[in-house]
């Protein structure tokens, strides 16, 4: 026995185990720590992975969701425009309804009138609820009915057509007239002669 | 229980621990993967809604396009007169390049309510008496030049002289950015 073995054979003698010994079935304990602890790192790591995986994916469609989202707000506001524009050019269209050039109108009825007859007064006038009608009241002397047949004639050859007409004839030859003129489509004016032409 | 029990049900429960840590991270996976999946169908929610939205537009587009169109045409004579003051003097100049005789002129600002296109319009009203041919220039002058102006009444009557004529005229002219001006609503 050498030296060193002889010392230590002097700090700790050889004795008996004070407890029994384990169940030889319990040498599977350590063995199963040590597989538990590589496991556990492995599929802690391997988990911790596809954790950021799936948080950065997330994260991702999240913000193609939000952009998804603005685009659609920008295509609301771009409808609301279009409807506000479309309002716009029904009320602009309402408005040049309703701004049809009257000149042509009046030049017409005062070129009628024959030698003989005068306008006495000639009151055109826009109704606010329907501007596109205009109302005609008109007061001329002599000439009577035929004078106001060519009258009529001159109003639709400038494209007007008159309806609720009232006339009434004084002493000294005047007549007055009142009607309503509503703009006719000048295509169907044509038409329409050219159908009675025909005829 | 000796030592040697201690320590193998010490090591057992590390055992247990280690499991439920597993648990835990896989009970977290699980989580991070149904967030991903309630993303994504989010975002396929926010594309179909986009494609809707955006097939209405196309939609509204080629419906309204005629009266876009419409608009984009009439849009500088309806901006033509930018304020009251514009209006005013724009038909003094008219007058006083025709030199037609003016017996009288008012200007009234009217505010049109619940419009979107024309909020305001400038009433002029004017007495003309001159020639029969001056006067008839004169009017179809200014229709052409304006030609958003609306003539509401326009009333024709014996001048006081041979071939005079007399028209008292009452005309509304849009005015898109009013500012100033008397204003009167109606």
């Amino acid at each position: 026995m050498s030296q060193r073995e002889k010392l230590l054979h002097d700090l700790k003698t050889e004795r008996q185990d004070l407890t029994k010994p384990l169940p030889k079935i319990l040498i599977i304990v350590p063995f199963l720590f040590f597989i538990s602890l590589v496991g556990t790192i492995f599929l802690n790591v391997l988990f911790f992975l596809k954790i950021k995986e799936a948080d950065s994916l997330s994260a991702d469609w999240q913000q193609r969701a939000e952009s998804e989202a603005v685009q659609k707000i920008q295509t609301e506001k771009t409808i609301d425009l279009i409807k506000k524009e479309e309002q716009k050019a029904q009320e602009i269209h309402k408005w040049v309804e309703g701004a049809m050039q009257i000149q042509p109108l009046a030049l017409s009825v005062s070129r009628s009138m024959g030698p003989k007859s005068s306008i006495e007064e000639l009151l055109l006038y826009r109704e606010k609820n329907n501007p596109n009608q205009i109302l005609i009241q008109l007061s001329f002397v002599n000439g009577g009915q035929k004078q106001l047949d060519d009258t009529l004639s001159a109003i639709n050859a400038v494209g007007y057509r008159a309806y609720s007409a009232n006339q009434s004839s004084e002493q000294g030859g005047k007549v007055n007239y009142q009607a309503t003129l509503i703009l006719q489509n000048n295509d169907s004016i044509r038409k329409e002669l050219t159908v009675n032409y025909e005829q | 229980m000796n030592n040697k029990h201690i320590a193998c049900a010490v090591i057992g429960g590390l055992i247990i621990l280690m499991i439920q840590w597993i648990n835990v991270s896989f009970e977290k996976l699980k989580l991070a993967n149904e967030s991903e999946i309630i993303s994504r169908s989010s975002y396929d929610s926010a594309v179909i809604a986009r494609t809707a939205e955006q097939r209405k537009m196309v939609i509204l587009k080629r419906k309204t396009e005629v009266g876009r169109r419409y608009l984009s045409q009439w849009d500088p004579y309806i901006n033509q007169i930018k304020s009251a003051q514009f209006g005013e003097a724009f038909i003094n100049m008219k007058i006083k390049q025709a030199k037609v005789i003016t017996i009288s002129q008012t200007f009234d600002t009217i505010e049109r309510e619940n419009s979107l296109a024309i909020p305001q319009m400038l009433n002029v009203h004017i007495v003309l008496e001159d020639d029969y041919v001056k006067v008839f220039n004169w009017l179809a002058k200014l229709e052409s030049s304006v030609p958003s102006a609306r003539v509401s009444s326009c009333k024709l009557t014996k001048g006081q002289s041979g071939n005079d004529l007399k028209m008292d005229l009452a005309i509304d002219l849009p005015i898109v950015n009013g500012k100033g001006g008397k204003v009167t609503k109606i």
